[in-house]
């Protein structure tokens, strides 16, 4: 059976109150929850999932439609066929299981909590970028391996404003810079003629 | 297990961002801060340094830049220059280190008279007498200076004085050469016109005598140029000429068009002025009578039928200090809708600037006492409508084209051991 009748027929059984419920707001744009979804959520059976697997071979589960939502890459496999829902795991090996499991967390928030407003949305993201600049980084090259905007303009808003108003010794602190790469003259140079810079 | 976890968090805690970052991203984490931390990361590393001086860094952040910043540079006729960074006017924090004295460049001990002439690209063109013009980018510190002396020699008594005695001046930039170019139209001695062009690339004149197809008149035209997309534009001088058009010199084909003006502006007893606002030409308009100012934007390039309407007029609300013969002159978009005003320039004892939304009411006032400023403490030298030039522009990091061919010719001398 054709999977647009199915979805209609399920439609059909779900009384009106709950169609309503299957629209979301994602990405600024009300899409319907696949009615199909919530029908299973209800009857107790488990959404559909996909395997990711970090560079430690360690084997993450998470919900298709979390990961497709919000990254690009994931969406072209699975919307490319070649992923395979019995057999494969999708092998992310320049991701370790640390950051794979934030950027999961990350994104599985995301998706469940769309309807909740700017402000908790924002305290929870300032929370969960709560963390060292290493880490910081993990997350940002995995998002940018990943194609997730969301978390990338997030990542680089925080960076932004670690640099924003700080002076260069604070700077070079802060990213762990030191060897600056200047010859001791240039260096001697530049104090000299931007001291409010130092 | 936790002996390998440690030693692997110091050997983490060793490495730096350019360890740990490929060098694509760094770039992109630069490209996303605002144009004026820039400078000063580029003491940050030699990386970095590398990264923010190549030029198409300039390029690309002028392009991502969805927050550009706008300065207006004022010169008063002591050549004293002011920068007021508009977007701080407005913002309680930074209010008063918003208006900064800047030095020109190319400036002796003498006061050589400097006036602003306009902008484009973050670059401002300059006029320093007695004949040269001065492109400079405020930001980066570049600058250069080309003579005009040969227009000056070709004319009556040899008085010229810029930017009265020209037709025309604008200044622009050609994408297709990569050039910036200063364009002036004069009257010589005999009265016949001629079309110049100065090519900052090659540092040298160009005659367009050949792309004046018909006279252009000695004052059918407001003589300062805009410029956008490519073209320079001047208006007409509405109520002299009682001609409504706006004429455009494009800069790649060097040709003259034109394209008319609103036709209610036809009916305004007051002359109507051209400027730029928020990327689309403009007009302007003070009415004397009811003190309200008309503006018009042409939201679609060149398209007659997108000229919309705001007017700006004087509420109840608006200070007292302020006089009822005051009149706007609009500078700039901020905050993306927003329309930020001069407001009564002529006072004696404040620099005034006005911020309206787009139905034409006023949402904040700011000024600059005179007398509170430091840079003003000899009470000679504030400004004044008379003698005061100004532009907006916004801010770039861009290069001007010959200072990359300079850096190649370096690197050249270089290799051969020179």
């Amino acid at each position: 059976m054709e999977l647009l009748c199915i979805r209609q027929w399920i439609s059909g059984l779900l009384p009106t109150w709950l169609s309503a419920w299957c629209i979301k707001p994602v990405g600024g744009a009300l899409v319907r929850q696949e009615p199909e979804y919530i029908l299973l959520a209800l009857m107790g059976s488990p959404l559909k999932k996909i395997m990711l697997c970090s560079s430690e071979k360690e084997i993450f589960s998470v919900e298709e439609q979390v990961m497709v939502q919000h990254s690009v890459i994931i969406n072209n496999m699975i919307e490319d066929g070649s992923y395979n829902h019995e057999e494969s795991k999708i092998p992310l090996d320049c991701v370790d299981s640390k950051t794979l499991k934030k950027v999961i967390d990350y994104c599985t928030h995301h998706t469940h909590h769309h309807n909740d407003n700017q402000e908790d949305l924002e305290a929870w993201d300032a929370q969960f970028l709560n963390v060292d600049s290493n880490g910081l980084y993990d997350l940002l090259m995995a998002a940018n391996y990943l194609e997730i905007r969301n978390l990338l303009d997030l990542i680089y808003g925080t960076i932004k404003n670690m640099i924003k108003g700080k002076k260069i010794d604070e700077i070079r602190r802060i990213f762990n810079i030191k060897d600056h790469g200047f010859t001791p003259e240039e260096e001697e140079q530049n104090r000299k003629e931007y001291p409010h810079f130092y | 297990m936790e002996k390998k976890e440690q030693q692997q968090d110091e050997n983490y805690k060793s490495k730096s961002i350019h360890d740990i970052l490929p060098l694509e991203l760094i770039h992109i984490i630069l490209l996303r801060v605002p144009l004026k931390h820039l400078s000063r990361l580029k003491c940050v590393s030699k990386l970095w340094n590398t990264l923010i001086s190549d030029p198409h860094f300039a390029e690309s952040h002028l392009h991502l830049s969805t927050a550009p910043t706008h300065v207006c540079l004022f010169i008063n006729e002591y050549s004293q220059a002011f920068s007021v960074d508009i977007d701080a006017v407005f913002d309680g924090y930074k209010h008063a280190t918003a208006i900064k004295e800047v030095s020109l460049p190319f400036k002796m001990k003498r006061r050589y008279n400097f006036e602003v002439m306009c902008s484009c690209r973050g670059f401002v063109l300059l006029h320093r007498a007695p004949h040269f013009f001065v492109v400079w980018n405020p930001v980066t510190g570049s600058s250069k200076r080309v003579s005009y002396s040969h227009i000056v020699s070709r004319c009556n008594r040899k008085c010229f004085k810029f930017p009265g005695s020209a037709i025309l001046y604008g200044f622009g930039y050609d994408a297709s050469q990569d050039d910036y170019l200063v364009v002036v139209a004069s009257q010589d001695m005999h009265d016949q016109e001629h079309f110049d062009c100065l090519s900052f690339k090659t540092n040298s004149w160009i005659n367009l005598d050949s792309a004046l197809s018909k006279p252009l008149g000695r004052s059918n035209w407001e003589s300062r140029g805009f410029f956008l997309n490519g073209a320079i534009h001047w208006s007409s001088r509405t109520l002299r000429v009682r001609d409504y058009s706006i004429l455009i010199f494009d800069l790649k084909e060097r040709s003259f068009s034109t394209i008319s003006m609103p036709e209610q502006v036809m009916g305004y007893v007051d002359p109507t002025y051209l400027f730029l606002l928020g990327g689309c030409l403009a007009l302007y308009s003070y009415r004397t009578k009811g003190n309200k100012t008309n503006i018009w934007v042409m939201k679609e390039y060149k398209v007659h039928s997108s000229w919309t309407f705001y007017e700006i007029s004087r509420g109840q609300s608006e200070p007292l200090c302020i006089s009822n013969e005051s009149y706007i002159e609009p500078l700039c978009i901020s905050n993306e809708s927003d329309i930020v005003a001069l407001y009564d320039f002529c006072s004696r004892l404040f620099l005034n600037f006005t911020k309206y939304n787009t139905r034409g009411e006023l949402l904040q006032y700011k000024y600059f006492d005179y007398r509170h400023l430091e840079h003003f403490k000899d009470r000679y030298h504030w400004f004044s409508d008379y003698g005061t030039s100004y532009t907006v522009y916004t801010q770039s990091l861009l290069p001007l084209p010959s200072d990359i061919k300079d850096k190649d010719k370096d690197k050249k001398k270089k290799k051969n051991g020179m």
